[in-house]
């Protein structure tokens, strides 16, 4: 243990249990406080949650009551565990009033954003409790909340939200995963654990496309026609309220084609510029995000296009959710628990990595899962990704053709995965544990 | 287990105390290079009783979501380990104890069975008793004190294990100075939360000893029976009843350490019918909690002695110290705790009667940081550490002589408590109690 009089006196870490890879996270993050020496106690407000549900169905009178249930548990834990530091990576709980934002004994409280923006806020199982505007809105302005984002994109995002006390913390790996020898048992194939990122059918086009082996520019055109051709209810009620959306969106949605790792609201401030009227109206009517959603569903085949392309050469093992890999033709094995993953990564020589395009943030966390467990990872060549590995650690393409080469090397000479996969495995212990993340969320750096 | 399989530590916040513990078990696991997380069940407990009272049809669906949600958790981590020091959380077999992945589960009882009993259960139990949920073969209970593990076998629990309470690795670090050496400290509450009797108080006042206020407290007992319920309706119905609990209150008096569940078997061999009824009616555990009570006063006595003679700091609920007219200082928060016992050369520990076990954590807590404590003697607390490593008092004078001893002489009683500390550094960690536990 290791005591730094910098450190908190303690946190609390708030997890959301219903998304499990947030809880996942929300542990590693404790286990990296307590190596710190500062205690951290993890809390869970999925129950919290199902309560707000229920209450607001059959039990609403009931409501302020479960708030100050809510309220006083966390309380009490404050106070007797002398908390003052609050890590959240659920939103919804900055947002209960007097929780936390106004309690004098929390000192900093930190969101870390999983998510995107839009996604957050309209979910309707998010809201911990409900809150009209203004409040969620103070709330998470306060001048005591930090909110860490792992892309640019989402942190452009958070802004046009008004949030700007932010930080760019990228994602991390957890040290245990620095300890894994399990053995490289497959070096006739690769593996990729993931699903294939947007949840909905693929349309029919698309599939054929992957099918007769299109390349990832082909495929992106065919996702902006299609944004554009089939556009989804809500869309077509833009065009008829404001004709010049359309032409705002035909612009954003190829730029997206041409520059696929821009965050979407950059391109549609951009694109704003041409459409100003267009623009005003995506303003006004608070639909920024939403537009910018379509924009990022120009790379939505991005990730199963990377998979597909191996799947049909025989080269890849694809494991969790078999259902919706189906849509794509790729028969997938079973999910992975997260206790197995170690040992998992490093069955194979290398794994493949793509990001889900709803995030709009290509550095995920198994791009450092996968280097902490000593394998190589074969990744789009985005920004986000070259400022945290270099070639040699990692390997970068920018096509299927690229991505069907490097993995061909791979097969042919797992050797030499094998070695990149350890100088990953070094540069993660250096610098991508959830260890430095928390010390530099600790150091006081300015925010903004 | 298997080696990187994470255990889940589950807890319940209503006890703040097992918050605590809680987190020290997790750090603990991770010490022995095992994977630890940790949750709490304040919030279900919260609302399934509201939700039971409110609205009732939707207890099911509620239900139905907690255990959705923890199956998943459970999938997704991989657990295949829990430890609870919660009871609760087996009541609903659905969570873990159906579970075919879950393959040990670990009760850690801080509390007395009629206690959890009482409280609401998380879900309602059927179609299973609580026997037999909690006597699942993957289930194994491990009790700190005599008088716990018997009141388990009595009702029938099976794979009970003895399992004293530790001191988290953490306290053993601590290094602040000890700065008040012309006072102990006293931290905690006076166990039972309700005030003393004037007679009670009168009787401290005039500085009775224990034995005294032992035979005061009994006669209150006895003399409570047909004025309150339930005790007036079981005289009413068994009127036996109140001879069988003079028998075992008297024995109490003679044998304060033995546990109360034994006192009653002896003394139900001389009121066999009586015992008979108790038995049959299920009322063995609230009669034994009745015999306990003989002890009630035992902690506030003998702070209250201490406290009479400006010995004495004491820390807890100011509210629940006023009525035994000591002024408390508040609550110490749990990173403060270390720092709070080292302060002084030595600190007062006190059972509470309600638990009836004496080896509390305080115990190994005050220990592993490098303190004396003093302590009554019982033969829990003798079991983990020797006369050289803490202070066994015979009775309240004795301890009384003792804390004069530890004021005259400081320094003696700072090299008892490194004793205490390297003794609690080989045997009395949480690691310690994890790996038997675990292996």
């Amino acid at each position: 243990m290791t005591k730094n009089p910098t450190n908190p006196k303690g946190v609390l870490l708030l997890s959301g249990d219903f998304f499990t890879p947030f809880a996942k996270t929300t542990d590693y993050l404790a286990a990296a406080f307590e190596r710190r020496g500062v205690p951290a106690y993890v809390r869970d407000n999925s129950e919290a949650r199902m309560l707000n549900f229920l209450f607001s169905e059959e039990m609403e009178p009931r409501m302020p009551v479960a708030r100050d249930a809510v309220c006083d548990a966390l309380r009490e834990l404050v106070q007797y565990a002398e908390i003052d530091t609050v890590v959240s990576l659920d939103l919804c709980w900055l947002v209960a009033p007097g929780l936390f934002v106004d309690d004098a004994a929390i000192r900093s409280i930190h969101s870390l954003w999983f998510d995107d923006f839009r996604s957050w806020c309209i979910s309707p199982l998010n809201s911990c409790f409900f809150t009209d505007g203004d409040v969620f809105q103070q709330h998470i302005k306060h001048s005591k909340v930090v909110h860490h984002f792992y892309g640019d994109s989402q942190a452009l995002e958070a802004r046009l939200l008004g949030v700007t006390r932010q930080r760019l913390t990228r994602l991390a790996a957890p040290r245990h995963l620095l300890e894994n020898n399990a053995p490289c048992l497959r070096t006739d194939r690769l593996g990729f654990v993931g699903n294939p990122g947007f949840r909905g059918a693929p349309h029919p086009g698309a599939v054929k496309l992957l099918e007769a082996g299109a390349e990832l520019d082909k495929l992106r055109t065919y996702c902006r026609d299609a944004i554009l051709k089939y556009p989804e209810a809500r869309a077509l009620k833009w065009f008829a309220d404001e004709p010049t959306v359309h032409g705002l969106l035909g612009v954003a949605v190829e730029a997206r084609r041409q520059f696929p790792y821009q965050p979407a609201l950059q391109i549609l401030q951009i694109a704003g510029t041409h459409y100003p009227r267009a623009f005003e109206y995506v303003n006004e009517k608070g639909i920024a995000l939403d537009v910018a959603f379509l924009i990022k569903l120009v790379n939505r085949y991005d990730r199963p296009a990377f998979i597909h392309r191996l799947w049909k050469r025989g080269w890849i093992d694809v494991y969790s959710a078999p259902e919706e890999w189906e849509a794509y033709g790729v028969k997938a094995l079973p999910p992975v628990t997260f206790s197995d993953l170690p040992a998992h990564y490093r069955m194979y020589a290398a794994q493949l990595n793509a990001p889900n395009s709803v995030r709009d943030a290509t550095a995920n966390e198994k791009l450092f899962e996968i280097a902490a467990c000593g394998r190589l990872s074969i990744n789009l060549d985005s920004p986000d990704v070259r400022s945290c590995y270099d070639p040699g650690e990692i390997t970068m393409v920018n096509s299927l053709a690229g991505l069907e080469a490097a993995a061909e090397e791979v097969l042919r000479n797992p050797e030499a995965a094998l070695a990149c996969g350890e100088k990953a495995r070094a540069r993660t212990a250096r610098e991508h544990l959830w260890d430095h993340r928390v010390a530099s969320m600790l150091s006081g750096a300015a925010v903004g | 287990m298997s080696e990187c399989r994470p255990v889940l530590v589950l807890g319940n916040d209503f006890s703040l105390a097992a918050a605590k513990t809680s987190r020290h078990l997790c750090v603990a696991l991770e010490r022995l290079g095992l994977r630890a997380v940790s949750r709490d069940t304040r919030l279900i407990r919260w609302a399934v009783a509201d939700v039971e009272r409110e609205c009732p049809s939707r207890r099911e669906p509620y239900e139905g979501s907690v255990v959705a949600k923890w199956s998943k958790f459970i999938i997704d981590y991989g657990i295949d380990t829990v430890i609870s020091l919660d009871l609760h959380w087996l009541f609903s077999s659905r969570l873990f104890l159906d579970d075919d992945q879950v393959k040990q589960i670990h009760s850690f009882w801080f509390d007395d069975l009629r206690t959890y009993l009482q409280a609401a259960p998380m879900f309602p139990l059927a179609p299973y008793s609580p026997l037999e949920l909690i006597n699942r073969p993957k289930v194994s209970h491990h009790c700190y004190g005599r008088g716990q593990a018997e009141e388990l076998r009595l009702l029938g629990v099976e794979r009970i294990f003895p399992s004293a309470l530790a001191a988290s690795a953490e306290y053993l670090a601590a290094e602040e100075p000890c700065t008040e050496i012309k006072k102990l400290a006293f931290i905690g509450n006076p166990g039972l939360p309700s005030p003393p009797t004037p007679l009670a108080l009168a009787a401290m006042e005039r500085g009775e000893n224990l034995a005294a206020l032992r035979g005061l407290a009994r006669q209150e007992i006895l003399d409570g029976l047909p004025h309150a319920e339930p005790t007036n309706s079981w005289i009413r119905q068994y009127p036996g009843i109140s001879h069988l609990l003079a028998a075992a209150t008297e024995l109490r008096l003679s044998h304060p350490h033995a546990s109360a569940l034994s006192l009653l078997r002896r003394a139900g061999q001389t009121y066999p019918d009586a015992f008979d009824f108790i038995n049959r009616n299920g009322l063995i555990l609230d009669v034994a909690m009745l015999v306990k009570f003989v002890n009630r006063y035992d902690r506030p006595a003998l702070v209250r002695r201490l406290w009479r003679r400006g010995w004495l700091d004491v820390y807890g609920t100011p509210e629940q110290w006023a009525p035994f007219g000591i002024v408390a200082q508040p609550t110490v928060p749990f990173p403060r705790l270390a720092s709070a016992y080292r302060r002084y050369p030595a600190q007062l520990n006190a059972a509470n009667c309600a638990r009836e076990a004496t080896a509390n954590e305080k115990l190994f807590e005050i220990a592993a940081c490098g303190r004396a404590s003093l302590n009554l003697d019982s033969p829990d607390v003798r079991d983990c550490y020797s006369k050289e490593e803490v202070i066994l008092a015979e009775s309240d004078e004795a301890l009384e002589a003792a804390a004069e001893e530890v004021l005259r002489d400081p320094t003696a009683a700072l090299a008892m408590g490194e004793k205490a500390r390297r003794r609690t550094a080989r045997e009395h960690l949480w690691e310690h109690r994890l790996e038997k536990a675990l292996a």
